[in-house]
């Protein structure tokens, strides 16, 4: 093989590996949100303060780090059982408002319900559907067609939070 | 010969690659800070500037969250000085956030930790020389808390969700009363 067209293999396997394993530690910052509950993550440094690889992580997705402190993000991609969210099926999370101060549920990309906007049970529950179709009290439209993810913004009560788990109701 | 040939290449392609990997880490969120920095100065027509952003603009800067929340941005330039920030809110809760240029957050407060509606914050660079000789006028401050970073640029996040979507007007009100603007 000719010296060029060896550099030339050479950066392309070097920029694959280099940009690669940078996404694979940045995905190491990823941990369960409480214990038994897998379905649940968090975003967080684990040797805490400033981490390149979360803020790295935050900033090439488009998006500015959350706040530290009180307000706590999470995300999930799949259910209660661990089973990969599915636009075919209804889904269902169950806040208990009275735990936290503020709330936000969203699909990216898609709606978003809050503390404010919610409607909540006369337990004081308020029960968030995740659907493709519309669905009667509060509704988060997902995609029709794909998996997708669920980010909760939380500023809560107590320091320690504990999302609830999405409950698949039906599919198909 | 050819052995030796193949472990030059190796070495070469694993150096390369931790660098792409590093520059990656460390210069990808500095390209996207500065684009955040960019929009932020755009909508307040400038720099050391505070704009309250509109829902429209709310989504764009931060995503789906924000339409139920009012938002207010500023992106600093310390290289004249220092930046007086100040905040202000109609209600709990909330948070600002304060970025430096490659995108950690080097300052946060909430309703909670204020304890008040409005903070008013000095941003001040410090360089490395600055930090070893001291500082004279450490804790002589008498307009409010005070950052300091070692970075020259920054962007400043004001964020409170509104109660009733019909409130956003009245919290909007609220945080114009907020400025961003060089200490005199």
């Amino acid at each position: 093989m000719q010296f060029p067209v060896k550099l030339v293999v050479g950066c392309v396997i070097a920029g694959i590996v280099g940009v690669v394993s940078a996404h694979i530690a940045m995905g190491t910052r990823v941990e369960a949100a409480a214990d038994g509950d897998q379905s649940w993550q968090v975003w967080q440094s684990p040797e805490g303060g400033d981490d390149p690889y979360l803020v790295a992580r935050f900033l090439l997705a488009g998006r500015l780090p959350p706040p530290r402190g009180p307000a706590q993000e999470f995300e999930t991609t799949s259910d209660r059982d661990g089973r990969p969210f599915s636009g075919s099926c209804l889904y269902r999370v169950a806040i208990e408002t009275a735990d936290w101060r503020w709330w936000s549920v969203e699909v990216p990309g898609g709606s978003t319900v809050t503390s404010a906007t919610a409607i909540a049970e006369s337990d004081g529950t308020a029960r968030i559907d995740l659907s493709p179709t519309l669905q009667p009290g509060n509704w988060l439209r997902t995609p029709s067609n794909s998996n997708f993810r669920i980010i909760m913004h939380v500023l809560p009560t107590a320091d320690t939070v504990t999302p609830p788990p999405p409950e698949r109701l039906k599919c198909g | 010969m050819r052995m030796t040939s193949s472990l030059f290449w190796a070495a070469g392609i694993l150096v390369l690659a931790i660098i792409i990997h590093l520059s990656y880490v460390l210069f990808g969120p500095r390209f996207a800070m500065h684009g955040f920095e960019a929009e932020a100065a755009s909508y307040a027509g400038g720099i050391n500037r505070m704009q309250v952003l509109d829902a429209a603009q709310s989504a764009g800067f931060f995503g789906a969250s924000s339409p139920q929340a009012v938002t207010a941005v500023c992106a600093f330039d310390l290289s004249d000085g220092d930046v007086m920030l100040h905040a202000a809110f109609s209600g709990s809760p909330w948070t600002l956030m304060i970025y430096a240029a490659r995108g950690n957050a080097i300052y946060s407060v909430n309703d909670a930790q204020a304890g008040s509606s409005e903070v008013t914050i000095r941003i001040r660079r410090v360089t490395g020389l600055t930090r070893l000789l001291g500082d004279d006028e450490a804790g002589t401050v008498n307009d409010g808390w005070r950052v300091e970073t070692a970075e020259t640029r920054g962007l400043a996040v004001l964020w409170s969700p509104i109660a009733e979507p019909a409130l956003r007007r009245r919290s909007e009100e609220a945080l114009r009363q907020s400025y961003c603007r060089p200490a005199s």
